[in-house]
C-alpha cells in the first residue's frame, strides 16, 4: 500500500512536471479556458448579473481542466502505444491503473493553472465582477472537481485502452462534458433528463459545489461534495473492474489492440 | 503530367495513408458526430447566455467545424510525416515539397467541405435557420472559398511544423482563436476589439457572407473577394515557408531547425 502510494505520488509529480513543459497541455489548461471565458463573458455581456459571470468564469476553468484531462489520458494511451510502451507497462508489476491514475491526476491538476489563469483574466482582463461569497468552501469544491475529473479521465482511458485510436474516440467526449456538467448552462435550465444523467457525472457535482460556494450556500456545497465523492469512488471501482478484465483479456490474447 | 500525378494521385494516396484510421467506425464520429456535438453545445450555450437567436450560433459553428477540419488536415499532412519519422526521406526526394504537400490538401478540402454542408443541414433542421433556395449556390461557393483559405492557413501552420517539433499547438491556437475572433459565437458589437484583425484571417468574411445570404440578402462580393484574396496570400506564404524550411533542412541536414 505504501509502495503504491509512493509510486502514485512520484508518478503524479513526474507527469505534472512533464506536462507543464508541453505546449499543448499549457494550451488546454491555460489558453483554452481564457478563450472560452472570453467568449462566454462577452456573450453574456456586461449587464449580466455578477453571479452569472462568476459561474461562467468557473465553468470555463472546468472546461479547460477537462480538455487537459482528455488530451492527457486519451493521449497518454495513444502515446504509450505509439512508443511501444503500453505492453511493458501492462506487464509491469505495478498495476496499469496506478500508471493511468497518476497521469489523469496530473492532467486534472493542471486545472489549478486553469482556475487561477481564468479567474485572473476574467477579473483583470475582462473586468468581470467576480464575487465569491465563501472562498473557504471553494477549496473543497475545487478539490472534488479535480479528483472527479481525474477519475472520469481514468474510467475513460481504461474503457479506451483497447482502441488503437483512443485519442480520436476520447475527443468525442469534450462537448458532452460541457453540457452535462453544467459548466456554462445550469443543468436545471435544460430538459429534465439532462439532470438525471448529470447525477452520474462526478465533475457535474464539482461544478454544482463550485457554483454553490460562489453564492455561499454551505448546505448545497455539502450535498454536492458527498454525492460527488460517492460518484468518484464508483468511477474508481468500475475502472478497477474494467481494467482487471481488460488485462486478463490482453494476456489471454497476448495483444492489446483488441478492438 | 508528372506534377499532376504527384499532386493529385500522390496527394490522394498519401492522404489515405496518413488518415488510414479515418475509416470504418471512426469516419462518422470524426467527421459528423464531433462537429455536431460542437454545434449542439455552442447553440445551447448561446441560447442561454447569448444575445442572438439559436440559428446564429448553429450556423457559425457549422462553418467553423469545416475550418477545424481543413486546418487540422492541412497541418497533419506535414506534421504527421515528422511524427512518423518519414519527413527527412520525403524532403530528400526530387519532387518539390509544396507539390507533395499541396496535393494532400485536395482530399482534406473535400472532407471538410462535405462535413460543413452536413452541419449546415443540421443547423437548418434543428434551429430554424433557413436557406433561400436561390442562395444555395452562393453558400456552396462561399463554403468552398472558406475551405480554401482555411486549408492555406493550415498549410502555413504545417510548414511551421518543419521548423518546430510541437505540431498541434499552433492549429489549436488558430482554431480557438477563430472561434473567438471570426464571428462564430460573438457579433462584431460584442467583440469590437478584434474586428479589424478578424478581417485578415480566414472564415470571418466568408461566414459574414453566408449569414447575409441566409437572411435573403445579396452576398457581399467584397467579402467573397477578400476570402479568395486571403486564400491566395496564405497559400503564397505557405509556399515560401515550405520552400525556406525545406531548403534549410537540406543545408543543415537536420529537421530540428527550431531546437
Amino acid at each position: 500500500m505504501r509502495a503504491r502510494s509512493r509510486f502514485l505520488i512520484i508518478a503524479w509529480l513526474f507527469h505534472l512536471r512533464q506536462m507543464a513543459t508541453v505546449r499543448i497541455y499549457i494550451f488546454d489548461s491555460v489558453v483554452l479556458p481564457l478563450v472560452l471565458a472570453t467568449i462566454a463573458l462577452r456573450m453574456a455581456g456586461p449587464s449580466a448579473d455578477p453571479a452569472t459571470l462568476t459561474s461562467l468564469t468557473f465553468g470555463a476553468a472546468v472546461m479547460g481542466m477537462w480538455a487537459a484531462a482528455l488530451s492527457g489520458t486519451g493521449g497518454a494511451i495513444s502515446r504509450m502505444r505509439s512508443m511501444a510502451l503500453l505492453e511493458p507497462i501492462v506487464a509491469a508489476p505495478t498495476p496499469l491503473a496506478a500508471a493511468l491514475a497518476a497521469n489523469a491526476l496530473a492532467s486534472a491538476s493542471l486545472g489549478l493553472y486553469s482556475l487561477v489563469a481564468t479567474v485572473l483574466w476574467a477579473k483583470f482582463g475582462l473586468k468581470a465582477p467576480i464575487e465569491i461569497a465563501s472562498p473557504a468552501l471553494l477549496v473543497p469544491a475545487f478539490v472534488l472537481t479535480v479528483v472527479a475529473t481525474a477519475a472520469l479521465g481514468v474510467t475513460l482511458s481504461v474503457s479506451l485502452v483497447m482502441f488503437r485510436r483512443a485519442q480520436s474516440v476520447s475527443n468525442l467526449f469534450e462537448y458532452p462534458f460541457w453540457i452535462f456538467t453544467g459548466a456554462m448552462v445550469p443543468i436545471t435550465l435544460l430538459p429534465a433528463w439532462f439532470d438525471s444523467v448529470s447525477w452520474f457525472i462526478g465533475p457535474a457535482w464539482g461544478m454544482k459545489a463550485i457554483r454553490s460556494a460562489a453564492v455561499g450556500d454551505a448546505s448545497a456545497v455539502g450535498v454536492a461534495l458527498l454525492a460527488g465523492f460517492a460518484v468518484t469512488a464508483a468511477y474508481w471501482t468500475v475502472s478497477m473492474l474494467l481494467l482487471r478484465s481488460m488485462e486478463r483479456l490482453a494476456r489471454e490474447r497476448a495483444a492489446l489492440p483488441l478492438s | 503530367m508528372s506534377i499532376f500525378r504527384t499532386t493529385v494521385v500522390g496527394g490522394y494516396l498519401a492522404y489515405r495513408g496518413l488518415f488510414h484510421w479515418l475509416s470504418g467506425r471512426l469516419l462518422v464520429p470524426t467527421l459528423v458526430l464531433n462537429p455536431a456535438l460542437q454545434l449542439a453545445a455552442f447553440t445551447m450555450i448561446g441560447s442561454y447566455i447569448g444575445s442572438q437567436p439559436a440559428s446564429y450560433y448553429a450556423v457559425g459553428n457549422a462553418v467553423h467545424s469545416m475550418a477545424r477540419a481543413s486546418i487540422f488536415s492541412a497541418t497533419v499532412v506535414i506534421g504527421a510525416e515528422r511524427s512518423n519519422g518519414t519527413l527527412s526521406t520525403l524532403l530528400a526526394t526530387p519532387s518539390r515539397p509544396i507539390v507533395i504537400f499541396g496535393g494532400r490538401l485536395i482530399p482534406a478540402l473535400v472532407t471538410g467541405y462535405l462535413s460543413s454542408i452536413i452541419m449546415l443541414a443540421l443547423a437548418t433542421t434543428f434551429t430554424g435557420a433557413t436557406v433561400p433556395l436561390a442562395g444555395v449556390p452562393m453558400i456552396l461557393l462561399t463554403i468552398f472559398l472558406v475551405a480554401l483559405s482555411c486549408s492555406a492557413l493550415g498549410l502555413c501552420l504545417g510548414a511551421a511544423s518543419l521548423y518546430l517539433r510541437d505540431v498541434f499547438f499552433l492549429p489549436n491556437v488558430s482554431i480557438y482563436g477563430m472561434m473567438l475572433f471570426c464571428g462564430v459565437n460573438l457579433t462584431s458589437a460584442e467583440n469590437p476589439a478584434g474586428e479589424s484583425f478578424a478581417r485578415l484571417i480566414p472564415l470571418t468574411n466568408g461566414l459574414h457572407a453566408i449569414r447575409e445570404v441566409m437572411m435573403g440578402h445579396q452576398a457581399p462580393l467584397s467579402a467573397l473577394a477578400t476570402e479568395l484574396g486571403l486564400a491566395t496570400v496564405y497559400a503564397l506564404v505557405a509556399m515560401i515557408l515550405v520552400h525556406v524550411f525545406a531548403q534549410r533542412a537540406r543545408v543543415t541536414a537536420s529537421l530540428d531547425l527550431g531546437a
